[in-house]
């Protein structure tokens, strides 16, 4: 029950998690990648999360009436060990990204903040605050970015649009010089950054859906991905060649709303607004990967297990013993293809997994 | 053993609060050199560094004496930084830097492109802070501040941003500076500022210095290397390329007395003509200055009600061209794209090693020049 | 248990207040009251005058006829109910074979209906809720004249036996809150209930220690107000606050002067409130963080103006501001009790002596002092919860000064997710804006007119939707 989420809050959260964290170490690694063309990698990258987007959203649908979880339609449409070795995959992946996020955001604060501290002291008061909402259930962290979604969304547009006047979009021109294959390639080897769709997997029980299903969720979706593709090209157009070198963009990109001798960094308490959408993104992420190790132990926990949580905790000390440069240029560079699977391939498929499952369950049923 | 419980999470609670608080180290701004504004000079041993630093006053203190003149030498920027610590007991922030000044000495003689790289990386500091080259050593003109009552940071970054950004062409960010040497030209500019001394009218104070800051002239540079000076009249022919920048005054004998007319409004159209070279067209929308709006123009500007003649109008554009066709032999002359028609070209091929190395002289442009009453 | 005399005399046996009369009306009959609680005056002109010429009555039943000039005659059907009774003023009359009735002679002790302090309106209604439960039903069904105005009589406390009434308007509130409230109450297990505050906490469902869950009034029209919104509300004897429930956060920023004034002044002064609050609880902490971690975000001049004030400061800018508010808060809760003549001066104490000669001295900085200053001043526009948000500042400064605008994000979204967290009677608290319910945002922080609210909110559960009947 504490699980249960609405359509809306969904697709205003999904909006959220697009555009939380995709403006920290991101557009300076395309921009390092493809140059100017960094805009169109990450269209390319959205139009191909579409249509994932739309097929799962097509699952969702027709789980509406079984309201099986992501367990239960893998367990019975493809057999108890894959789905135990996809939830495996997935946590990897939910790990992985948390990591990436949360080495962001240390970056951000300990060079653009000055906050010196070091990784553990820095990551748990973040955990506490994801096991305390966890522990107030996914519905409670919906509702929480139903209310702080205006604002961040507000603190983006703000952000983006206080460098407008110094932006001359011409630098994006010739449009594809990179190359096109170079600029497509580039939108699969980055792909770890995008389909925050996968987290809705891990909530699929508790979909309330009302009347529509696509019109919310694709709304948002629009949002947020012509937002992180706007803020890219602003980005690339307002440092040119020096983009590569601008490794934390949102933190520069505010830069110029600044340039009065008499205002300070305002731009920072609006940046501070956008990072909430990246704590956000830390929590649902690290709700689906307690979720993972539900699935994978096989039960279902009814209060919080601290067990699962300790677990999920101790993951987060992997940037301890590995700097995120391996990880990007490692585990992440090889981790694309299998991650396909999960992020590209199975919301294709739910559909006709939903379908078969609920086959399966009706005849049980009978 | 519920109390004992309960005092168990309570002690551990306190325990972890204690472990983070003593983990999260911040530096107080009390403990901080903020610096105001940077000027760079070259030494024996490296650099001079002279920075306004902000100093507090004993709380009641107007705004105006708030600041003092720190100067430290360093084989590199950053050890030049690293030893002001050294002079005031804190530790440098750059944070509220708002210019860096380069002394002649030393933006005439030295590459500077690790000083460039040094801020442009520094995350403190921002780019969008001013940067401009000063006639002289950039100390002596930091020391001027008293002449001018005011933080002579804030009197240059004022300058270039506020007031100038209309009248006169600015390079007012670290950011745009640092762009020009690394596109394909590899030339940029940067404002050269010079103290102007003014004749003293205060009797209270009679041997008190007074002046201005004075901003009409280029340093032009590339890959980081001091190549000319851009002086008034050079400046105002690029000027006329500058849809953005407008104020530019003439003045005309033609009708027999001294006329000066104000360009209240520019539209230019620079444009590749496809074949190597520019077309480029200069609309000057003008009307006469006015003694209240001297340095103050635009479209709402109050107009004066005399028609501009015909002959001051032709004279006008006649002057206009010269200026702006002198620029233009200039920047043959001395290689440098200021106005960016490699960019141009870029925008349409793409970027090429031959179209980075083309000359200047190879870019022919088709001038025209027209003249109107607003 | 039997009722019986006997038993009564016993347990007041030697209480001087303890009455017996004995009545001879053909049959003996035995009056008893407790002397504090009854009106001698009603004792003698609903029970004893009646009877005093009485001389063939041989049963209860024809003295019961006897007593027609008595509004409150009524027999108790246990020994308890008669013991409740006599408690309350009530005397009761016994034949020889210990039956008995009760006739109401209670006496009203008790202040008279005046304006409450607490909740001044410049417009509207000046009455105010009194410790009586009758006095409050009375206001209460005085504004409500219908027969769908309900009311549940119930009694909780084992030494008290306080009164409660849950009033709710039937067709309206819905059947499955009240039944959940009513079970609630039944359910308190305690020696007394004193005021009406000490069933809240029994009524709160989420065992809530920060916030509110339950709503309170001094004011019988906000009362029916808030029934008439599907609510209900629930009197306690002895107490002038009124329960009302369910209770949603957004009701905090709403003031009993709201439906009385142009709604765009309602709409401009609630987003005043809610501004003030935010800024209350965040200002501080955005101060300390700011000072010891960004303190480029601050404009230079203001950065001047703070360096000068803070330099001969002996403390860290964190230690300073709490210091500040820590001594704002003691003023505050010394301010409160104090008798008014006193608070004043103790205001003046407070502001002047400590506030200036702490600036003067060199302890505190100027720009503490006014930010605490204008942070204290905010939490007055939400005065219910001006201590609780008073302890939410002080944890917000002290993890925003230790780890700077990472700590102030953490503990807003931390408040935030566990206000998100919390629903109580089929009502999630932040409604309507988290759930959104786009139709009840016409009366939350936005105010529109009156006449355009056909509808009842949405966040409360109710049986009619239609404000127009």
């Amino acid at each position: 029950m504490k699980n249960r989420v609405s359509i809306d809050q969904l697709a205003l959260m999904y909006l959220l998690l697009v555009t939380g964290g995709k403006f920290l170490t991101l557009p300076s690694l395309l921009a390092g990648d493809v140059g100017h063309d960094s805009w169109l990698s990450v269209l390319f990258s959205f139009v191909w999360d579409g249509v994932c987007l739309c097929f799962l959203l097509w699952a969702i649908k027709i789980n509406d009436k079984s309201k099986l979880d992501i367990a239960a339609i893998l367990d019975k449409s493809l057999s108890k060990p894959v789905s135990k070795a996809l939830m495996a995959l997935f946590f990897v992946i939910f790990v992985l990204r948390i990591n990436i996020l949360l080495s962001g955001c240390y970056k951000m604060f300990s060079v653009t903040f000055d906050v010196s501290t070091n990784w553990l002291v820095y990551v748990l008061p973040i955990a506490a605050l994801a096991f305390f909402a966890v522990s107030r259930g996914f519905n409670s962290i919906a509702r929480a970015s139903q209310i702080v979604f205006g604002l961040i969304v507000l603190a983006v547009i703000a952000l983006f649009v206080s460098p407008l006047a110094e932006v001359d979009f011409g630098e994006l021109l010739p449009i594809g010089e990179a190359g096109w294959g170079k600029i497509l390639l580039n939108s699969y080897t980055r792909s770890f950054w995008f389909s925050d769709y996968i987290f809705m997997y891990f909530v699929l029980d508790g979909i309330k859906i009302k009347k529509h299903v696509f019109a919310p969720m694709l709304v948002s979706f629009g949002v947020g991905a012509a937002l992180c593709i706007l803020l890219n090209g602003v980005f690339v157009a307002l440092f040119g060649y020096l983009a590569p070198d601008f490794d934390l963009a949102m933190s520069k990109i505010g830069v110029f709303s600044a340039a009065s001798t008499a205002n300070g960094r305002w731009d920072w308490l609006t940046l501070s607004v956008w990072l909430i959408s990246v704590f956000v993104k830390v929590i649902v992420f690290i709700f689906c990967a307690y979720k993972c190790v539900e699935k994978i132990v096989g039960a279902h926990f009814v209060k919080f297990n601290w067990i699962a949580a300790g677990v999920v905790l101790l993951t987060l000390s992997l940037p301890m013993f590995v700097s995120t440069r391996t990880l990007l240029d490692t585990v992440i560079k090889w981790g694309v293809i299998p991650f396909t699977l999960v992020q590209y391939l199975l919301p294709l498929l739910m559909p006709l997994l939903t379908k078969t499952a609920q086959r399966k369950t009706e005849v049980k049923s009978e | 053993m519920s109390n004992l419980k309960r005092l168990g999470v309570v002690l551990l609670v306190v325990a972890v609060a204690a472990a983070v608080a003593v983990s999260f180290k911040g530096s107080d701004v009390m403990d901080r050199a903020i610096i105001l504004g940077m000027g760079v000079d070259r030494a024996e041993e490296g650099i001079t560094l002279t920075c306004e630093i902000v100093s507090p006053g004993n709380g009641t203190e107007q705004v105006g004496t708030f600041s003092k003149i720190v100067t430290v030498t360093g084989r590199t920027i950053n050890i030049a930084i690293q030893n002001i610590a050294q002079v005031t007991g804190k530790e440098a922030s750059l944070g509220q830097c708002v210019v860096l000044v380069l002394g002649q000495d030393y933006y005439e003689n030295v590459d500077f492109s690790d000083l460039t790289d040094y801020f442009i990386n520094h995350h403190s500091f921002k780019e969008s802070a001013v940067v401009c080259c000063c006639e002289g050593k950039a100390e002596s003109l930091f020391n001027k501040g008293n002449a001018l009552a005011q933080s002579m940071s804030i009197a240059i970054s004022t300058a270039l941003l506020d007031q100038a950004e209309k009248i006169a062409v600015t390079n007012n960010s670290m950011l745009q500076y640092a762009r020009s040497q690394n596109e394909l030209s590899r030339t940029g500019f940067l404002n050269r500022v010079k103290f102007v001394p003014s004749q003293n009218t205060d009797g209270n104070l009679p041997d008190k210095e007074l002046g201005y800051i004075a901003y009409r002239e280029l340093c032009v540079f590339r890959d980081s290397n001091y190549v000319t000076t851009l002086d008034a009249e050079l400046t105002a022919g690029m000027s006329l390329f500058l849809p953005e920048v407008y104020g530019e005054t003439f003045v005309s004998y033609k009708d027999e007395v001294t006329r000066t007319v104000q360009v209240t409004n520019k539209d230019v159209k620079l444009n590749p003509d496809g074949k190597g070279g520019f077309d480029a067209q200069i609309n000057l929308t003008v009307r006469y200055g006015r003694t209240d709006s001297e340095e103050v123009s635009g479209p709402v500007t109050a107009k004066n009600d005399k028609e501009i003649s015909q002959k001051i109008l032709d004279d006008v554009a006649e002057q206009a061209r010269r200026i702006a066709e002198n620029y233009l032999a200039a920047q043959v002359k001395y290689n440098f794209d200021l106005l960016k028609f490699h960019e141009a070209y870029r925008r349409k091929q793409g970027s090429s090693d031959a179209l980075s190395q083309k000359p200047m002289s190879e870019f022919p442009v088709k001038l025209s020049v027209q003249v109107t009453e607003s | 248990m039997k009722i019986s005399f006997d038993k009564i005399s016993r347990l007041w046996l030697g209480q001087d207040d303890f009455r017996v009369r004995e009545l001879n009306c053909g049959a003996n009959f035995k009056a008893v009251c407790l002397d504090t609680m009854c009106d001698d005056a009603k004792v003698s002109a609903f029970v004893l005058q009646p009877l005093a010429y009485v001389e063939n009555a041989q049963s209860l039943d024809e003295i019961e006829r006897k007593l027609a000039a008595g509004t409150g005659v009524r027999k108790p059907p246990n020994f308890f109910a008669a013991v409740e009774d006599f408690t309350n003023g009530y005397t009761l009359i016994f034949d020889g074979e210990d039956n008995c009735i009760s006739v109401d002679t209670r006496t009203v002790i008790g202040r008279s209906i005046a304006e409450p302090p607490t909740s001044m309106v410049m417009r509207g209604p000046r009455e105010g809720f009194v410790e009586d439960v009758k006095v409050n039903v009375t206001l209460l069904r005085k504004r409500l004249k219908t027969p769908n105005f309900k009311i549940i009589n119930l009694a909780v406390g084992k030494y008290t036996n306080t009164a409660i009434a849950v009033c709710y308007i039937e067709g309206i509130a819905d059947k499955r809150v009240v039944d959940d409230a009513v079970q609630r109450i039944q359910n308190v297990k305690t020696d007394g209930v004193l005021d009406s505050s000490y069933l809240a906490r029994y009524l709160d469902g989420n065992k809530t220690f920060l916030f509110r869950r339950i709503g309170s009034t001094e004011k019988p029209d906000i009362a029916v107000g808030k029934m008439l919104e599907g609510r209900l509300a629930i009197i306690v004897d002895g107490s002038p606050m009124v329960l009302t429930l369910p209770y949603l956060f957004v009701e905090d920023m709403q003031s009993p002067g709201d439906y009385y004034e142009n709604s765009t002044m309602t709409t401009l002064s609630r987003f005043l409130r809610f501004v003030s609050v935010i800024a209350s609880v965040l200002l501080p902490a955005l101060y300390v963080c700011l000072q010891v971690y960004n303190y480029q975000i601050i404009p230079l001049r203001f950065l001047i103006t703070v360096l000068n004030a803070s330099e001969a400061i002996p403390f860290s800018p964190l230690t300073e501001m709490l210091l500040v508010l820590i001594v704002f808060d003691i003023l505050r809760e010394a301010n409160l009790r104090m008798p008014s003549a006193v608070g004043i001066s103790l205001s003046l104490v407070g502001a002047i002596v400590l506030g200036d000669a702490a600036v003067q001295a060199g302890l505190l900085g100027a720009p503490a002092v006014m930010i605490g200053a204008l942070s204290g001043i905010g939490l007055f526009t939400m005065p219910d919860n001006t201590l609780i948000l008073s302890l939410l500042r002080l944890a917000v400064t002290f993890v925003g000064g230790v780890m700077g605008l990472l700590g102030v994000i953490i503990s807003s979204l931390a408040i935030l997710v566990y206000l998100a967290s919390m629903q109580d009677f089929k009502t999630p608290f932040l409604a309507p804006f988290s759930p959104d319910i786009p139709e009840d945002r016409q009366d939350a922080l936005a105010q529109i007119p009156v006449p355009q609210m056909t509808q009842r909110p949405k966040s409360i559960p109710n049986e009619n939707k239609s404000r127009r009947g």
